[in-house]
């Protein structure tokens, strides 16, 4: 095709949609260093960029500053809101598959029961706000298992009348990680996952001892199928925290 | 972060001119991709302040659920952090990188939602930089923009929701020839007079604002 018949396909094959044969012959003819249509195509991925810029609508949430700056790792005097302690991308980048993070159970183990419950309820109250993300993209890049697969967010809302968001993991996924931080998982001794009929399908004691902020406890996914879960963490028997979360399995 | 102001003006030869359009640049962003590069935190930081709305915004705009939106910004963040490496600034600009990035996720949710089909073309080659040289998201501010939204609103309706299907729900021509009950032949025809449309009104523009 000449540089004339091609003009006006510049935009489409800028946007990637541009249907086949036309858009191998558009390649084929690029690579050829045509530089007229180098330049036109260059001014069309302007146009493309124009177009997703100008789009109308609202700003950012606020708290998503805060997910995005989590990526970098962890930062000194990073404020998150409510209390969000958590500083685990790295930590999941380094050694995940896939990575959930709840950003909440921060209490010190007590003796008495009830009186820990009480104080974890006020805890997870208070860090409502707080979420936590399957990061599958991020444990893809550090690109360690033939599992991963895309798979997005997970956020958690708690709260007593929360409903769990549902954890969606595809085909392909091998396991899931919980990175807790380190400092509540020292409290206790054992990790335990129960399906909707409170059995324990899953469990690891003792628990994995980390000197980063995070510890990242893996759960593979054929423990797993599509339902809700609670993961607990256990100090003596008694529960130190709870997550809480709904599994589609694809 | 080194700043500069760069204006350059695209004229067009006769015949020949795609879009010729005003970009501005009003800073270099060659040291924020070094200091990305060299994983500054603060480096994502001021990426985000700079395109993080936008971004956000045309993710909403594409997969129209916020949650989904917010876990899309932070997976384009990502892999740009992850990908600053290969990223030359010298040859091209972080915000359309960035939003092609943007652009790339979400289409892959949709696809992964079914709400595009499989074969699809593959957009892998849209993030290279060098494709974007000179297009920063600043040159929005000018009269860029406010030619390019000019010359969408005045496109005939079809011409345009075929554009924007494109676009936004990264259709092929034959899916939005079945989305739009028309022949394939006919969405092609459509397409092509849109692009030689905004092609000319830009231009248009463009001279009137010279």
């Amino acid at each position: 095709m000449t540089c004339e018949e091609l003009r006006s396909d510049y935009l489409l094959y800028a946007m990637g949609t541009m249907a086949e044969p036309e858009s191998s012959e558009m390649r084929a003819h690029l690579d050829r260093g045509c530089p007229t249509c180098t330049e036109g195509l260059r001014q069309a991925h302007a146009l493309a960029y124009s177009m997703g810029a100008l789009v109308n609508g609202p700003g950012a949430p606020r708290g998503l500053r805060g997910r995005v700056m989590a990526i970098a790792g962890p930062e000194k005097n990073r404020r998150f809101p409510a209390g969000f302690r958590w500083q685990v991308w790295a930590l999941a980048a380094a050694c995940l598959t896939l990575a959930l993070v709840p950003a909440w159970l921060s209490q010190q183990q007590s003796s008495r029961f009830h009186a820990k419950e009480a104080e974890t309820a006020a805890l997870l109250d208070r860090e409502r706000l707080s979420e936590a993300y399957l990061r599958a993209e991020l444990a893809r890049q550090a690109g360690q298992s033939a599992g991963a697969v895309p798979i997005y967010a997970l956020e958690l809302e708690r709260g007593a009348d929360a409903t769990p968001k549902q954890l969606v993991i595809p085909n392909g996924a091998t396991s899931i990680v919980l990175a807790l931080p380190s400092d509540v998982v020292r409290q206790a001794s054992t990790a335990e996952l129960r399906n909707a009929s409170g059995q324990t399908v899953w469990s690891v004691s003792p628990l994995p001892v980390s000197d980063a902020d995070s510890t990242g406890l893996n759960i593979p996914t054929d423990r797993l199928s599509s339902g809700r879960y609670t993961v607990a963490l256990l100090a003596k028997g008694q529960a130190v925290g709870r997550l809480q979360f709904e599994v589609v399995k694809h | 972060m080194q700043c500069a102001v760069i204006i350059q003006e695209t004229t067009p030869k006769s015949g020949e001119g795609m879009f010729p359009l005003v970009l501005g640049v009003l800073a270099r962003e060659d040291d924020l991709v070094i200091r990305l590069q060299r994983r500054e935190p603060q480096a994502l930081a001021r990426l985000y302040d700079r395109h993080g709305d936008m971004i956000y915004r045309l993710m909403l705009r594409m997969v129209r659920d916020s949650g989904i939106a917010e876990d899309l910004v932070q997976e384009t963040f990502l892999r740009a952090w992850n990908r600053a490496d290969a990223f030359d600034a010298e040859r091209g600009a972080v915000g359309p990188w960035l939003l092609a990035i943007a652009r790339n996720r979400a289409l892959d949710y949709l696809r992964a939602r079914g709400r595009r089909a499989e074969n699809t073309v593959e957009f892998n080659e849209t993030e290279h930089p060098a494709l974007f040289v000179d297009f920063p998201a600043e040159a929005l501010n000018f009269d860029t923009a406010r030619q390019v939204k000019r010359a969408l609103d005045q496109l005939p309706s079809q011409q345009r929701q075929a554009i924007e299907l494109a676009y936004f729900e990264g259709m092929s021509q034959s899916e939005i020839a079945e989305h739009m009950g028309q022949p394939l032949g006919t969405i092609k025809t459509w397409m092509r007079r849109a692009m030689l449309q905004m092609r000319d009104d830009i231009a248009a523009g463009g001279r009137v604002n010279g």
